[in-house]
C-alpha cells in the first residue's frame, strides 16, 4: 500500500500526462468533437511540430538559428512524392528511404555550413533553402515545377490505409508523441548537454573537450532528419505538393513557432506549432490585415515574453516555489544564494 | 559585345545588392544582430519614392531631398520599434525573430497602403544607351554612378568624420563607448538611418527595372549571399562580394536562365566550403 502510494507520488506527472493523452487520443478524433476542417489544421500542426522538434535540438539546445528546415522538408516531401507516384513504392518504405537520404545529405550540408559561425551560418542556410526552392520550381521534367505533384497515395500499410483526417490524426498523434520523447531523451543525453554548453560558450565548451564543430553538425543532421520526416508526412497528408510551402518564408514561420512556444521546451514547441497553424486560420476574417497583425504580434511577443509561453510558465513556477520556500524558511531559517 | 552588356548589367545589379549589403553590414557591426527585414526596407524605399514622385508630384531634386529625410525617419522608427526595446535581451535570437516579424508586417503594410498590383515607375532618364551592338537602359548606368557615389560618401563618413569615428567606436565596444561619453543611442540610430538611406536609395534605383512590388524584398537574399561571399562583417568585402554575385548572376545567363538563382547560391556554398572566411575575410581568433 505504502509502496503503491510512493510510486504514485513519484510519477504523478507521468500518470496525469498519460491519462490526458489517452483522453485526447480517444476524444479528439470524433466528428462530434471537431469537424474535418479543424482536424486537418490540427494534423498540420502536428506535422509542423515534427519539423519544429528538430529545431528544438539545433536552436533550443545548440543555439544555432537555421533556416534550412523548409528546404529539408521540401527534399523529404518531394522524394516521397516521386518515389510513390513515379516508382509506385508503398508510402512507408518511400518515407523511410527519403528520410535516410536526406539525413545523409544533411551530413554533407552540415559539414559545409558549419564552417561558418553564428549569423553567417544563418545567412548560408537561407541560401541553401533558396537553392532547393529554385531547383524544385525549375526542374520541370521531374518536379512538375510550380504545378507540383498530384495524386500522392494515402499513408498506410497494405489494407490499413488512413481514409480521412481522423485516421491521420490517430497516426500523427503517435508520431508526434515519439518525436517528443526522442527530443526529451536527447535533452538529457550527453549530446544535449554538450549542445547547451556550445550555445552558452563555445570556447569554454572546447576547453572541456567538446568537439563543437562535430556537435553542431550532429544537431544539424538531427534537425534535417526530423524536417525530412515532417516533409514526407506533409506530402502523404496533403496528397498534393508544390514548391510554395518550402520557401524561406516558411522557415521563418517555424522559427517563430518555436520562439512562441518557448525555445527551451519541447512541450512549448508543440504548443507553438499548434497555435501558429491555428491562428492564421482563425484571423482569416481580417483578410489583408491578418498578416500585418501577425507580424506586429511577433515583435510584441519578443518584447513581452522572449522565452515564449513555456518560459512564462517556468518563471511563474519558479516564483511560486520561491514564495513557498519563503513561507517554510520562516520556520527553519536557511540562507539561500540568489 | 554581348559580354560588355552582360558585365554592365551584372555590375549594376551588384551595386543594388551592395547598397543593401552595406547597410546590413553596418547594422551587424553596430549591434551584432542580423536584420532580416532589410529586403523589406529596400522595398519600402521603392514604394516611398513612388509615392513622392507620383502621389505628391515632386520634381527630381524634391524626391531626392524628401526621400533622404523620409528614409532617415523610417530608419529611426525601425530601430526604435524592432531593436531598441530588445537591446538588453540576453539572447540575440530574440532580436532576429523580431526582425522576421517586422519583415512580415512591412510586406503586408505596403500591400494594404499601395495595393497588391505592381506599380510602374519611370526611369530617371528615359531611353536606351546605344553603342555599337550594345543596347543598355540608361538606368543601369545611373545605378552604377549613384551606387558608387554613395559608397564613396559612406567611406568618407566613416573614415574621415567625427560622427563616423563615434559610430565605429560604438560598433567596436558599446560599453567602452558609453564610458567615454558617447551617447550610443544616437550613434546606433545614425547607423540605422544611414542603413535605411542606402537601401531606400537602392529601392528607388531598382523600381524602374523590376516594377515596384512586394517581391522586391527577395533581392535581399542575394545581398546576404554577397555579404557572406565577401567576408565577415567587412564593408569592403560585402561590396566586392555583391558585385561578384551580380556578375555571376549575369554571366550565368549564358549557361542557364531558369537556374540563375541556383547558380548564385551554389557558388556561395562552394566558396564557403573551400574558404569559410569568405574571399576577403581574414581569420580572427575568438576572444573568450
Amino acid at each position: 500500500m505504502d509502496k503503491a502510494k510512493s510510486f504514485v507520488q513519484k510519477n504523478l506527472g507521468t500518470i496525469i500526462g498519460a491519462v490526458v493523452l489517452t483522453l485526447v487520443f480517444f476524444i479528439v478524433p470524433n466528428k462530434g468533437v471537431v469537424n474535418a476542417y479543424i482536424m486537418k489544421v490540427i494534423n498540420l500542426g502536428l506535422i509542423y511540430f515534427v519539423a519544429v522538434a528538430g529545431l528544438c535540438v539545433i536552436l533550443g539546445m545548440g543555439g544555432q538559428p537555421t533556416f534550412s528546415t523548409a528546404g529539408m522538408m521540401g527534399l523529404g516531401a518531394y522524394s516521397v512524392a516521386l518515389l510513390t507516384t513515379l516508382k509506385g513504392w508503398a508510402p512507408i518504405p518511400a518515407l523511410l528511404v527519403s528520410v535516410l537520404w536526406v539525413t545523409l545529405f544533411s551530413v554533407v550540408m552540415g559539414l559545409a555550413l558549419f564552417r561558418l559561425k553564428g549569423s553567417y551560418f544563418s545567412f548560408a542556410s537561407i541560401g541553401f533553402t533558396s537553392l532547393i526552392f529554385t531547383v524544385l520550381t525549375n526542374w520541370l521534367s521531374l518536379t512538375g515545377g510550380p504545378d507540383g505533384i498530384k495524386n500522392i497515395p494515402r499513408l498506410g500499410i497494405g489494407n490499413l490505409v488512413c481514409q480521412n483526417y481522423y485516421d491521420y490524426f490517430r497516426v500523427l498523434f503517435f508520431i508526434a508523441l515519439a518525436c517528443y520523447l526522442i527530443v526529451q531523451r536527447i535533452r538529457k543525453s550527453y549530446l544535449g548537454r554538450a549542445l547547451g554548453c556550445v550555445r552558452d560558450n563555445e570556447i569554454a565548451a572546447q576547453c572541456m573537450g567538446i568537439n563543437a564543430y562535430r556537435t553542431k553538425v550532429i544537431s544539424f543532421v538531427i534537425a534535417g532528419a526530423f524536417a525530412a520526416f515532417a516533409g514526407g508526412l506533409y506530402a502523404l497528408h496533403e496528397r498534393y505538393i508544390s514548391p510554395a510551402p518550402f520557401q524561406y518564408d516558411q522557415s521563418a514561420i517555424y522559427l517563430i513557432m518555436i520562439m512562441l512556444g518557448g525555445v527551451n521546451s519541447t512541450g512549448g514547441a508543440l504548443i507553438g506549432s499548434l497555435f501558429m497553424t491555428w491562428l492564421p486560420e482563425r484571423i482569416r476574417f481580417l483578410a489583408a490585415y491578418s498578416r500585418l497583425i501577425y507580424g506586429i504580434g511577433v515583435i510584441i511577443l519578443m518584447n513581452v515574453m522572449p522565452m515564449g509561453i513555456m518560459g512564462l510558465v517556468d518563471n511563474f513556477r519558479y516564483k511560486m516555489r520561491k514564495k513557498m520556500k519563503k513561507n517554510q524558511s520562516a520556520e527553519t531559517p536557511v540562507k539561500e544564494a540568489e | 559585345m554581348l559580354y560588355l552588356q552582360m558585365a554592365i548589367t551584372g555590375i549594376s545589379m551588384g551595386m543594388l545588392y551592395a547598397l543593401m549589403a552595406m547597410g546590413l553590414t553596418l547594422i551587424v557591426k553596430a549591434v551584432g544582430v542580423l536584420n532580416f527585414a532589410h529586403g523589406q526596407l529596400f522595398m519600402l524605399g521603392a514604394y516611398l519614392t513612388w509615392m513622392l514622385t507620383y502621389s505628391l508630384n515632386l520634381p527630381l531634386w524634391g524626391v531626392i531631398v524628401c526621400g533622404i529625410i523620409v528614409f532617415a525617419i523610417c530608419g529611426a522608427a525601425y530601430m526604435f520599434s524592432v531593436y531598441w526595446p530588445l537591446r538588453n535581451s540576453s539572447w540575440k535570437v530574440t532580436v532576429t525573430i523580431s526582425t522576421l516579424g517586422a519583415s512580415i508586417a512591412l510586406k503586408e503594410f505596403v500591400q494594404i497602403v499601395w495595393g497588391t498590383i505592381p506599380l510602374t515607375m519611370k526611369p530617371i532618364v528615359n531611353g536606351v544607351f546605344h553603342f555599337g551592338t550594345v543596347y543598355l537602359n540608361y538606368q543601369y548606368i545611373f545605378i552604377i554612378l549613384i551606387g558608387g557615389g554613395l559608397m564613396a560618401l559612406v567611406y568618407i563618413l566613416f573614415e574621415k568624420t567625427f560622427l563616423g569615428k563615434v559610430m565605429q567606436a560604438t560598433a567596436q565596444d558599446r560599453y567602452c563607448a558609453e564610458l567615454i561619453g558617447i551617447p550610443t543611442i544616437v550613434s546606433i540610430m545614425a547607423t540605422y538611418m544611414i542603413s535605411m538611406v542606402l537601401s531606400g536609395t537602392g529601392g528607388w534605383l531598382a523600381g524602374p527595372l523590376f516594377l515596384v512590388s512586394s517581391s522586391l524584398g527577395s533581392l535581399a537574399q542575394k545581398a546576404f549571399a554577397g555579404m557572406v561571399l565577401g567576408g565577415f562583417g567587412d564593408v569592403k568585402g560585402a561590396i566586392v562580394g555583391c558585385l561578384l554575385i551580380g556578375m555571376i548572376e549575369s554571366f550565368g545567363l549564358i549557361i542557364t536562365d531558369a537556374y540563375k538563382d541556383a547558380i548564385v547560391f551554389a557558388v556561395l556554398i562552394i566558396v564557403l566550403v573551400v574558404r569559410p572566411t569568405g574571399i576577403f575575410g581574414e581569420k580572427i581568433s575568438e576572444k573568450a
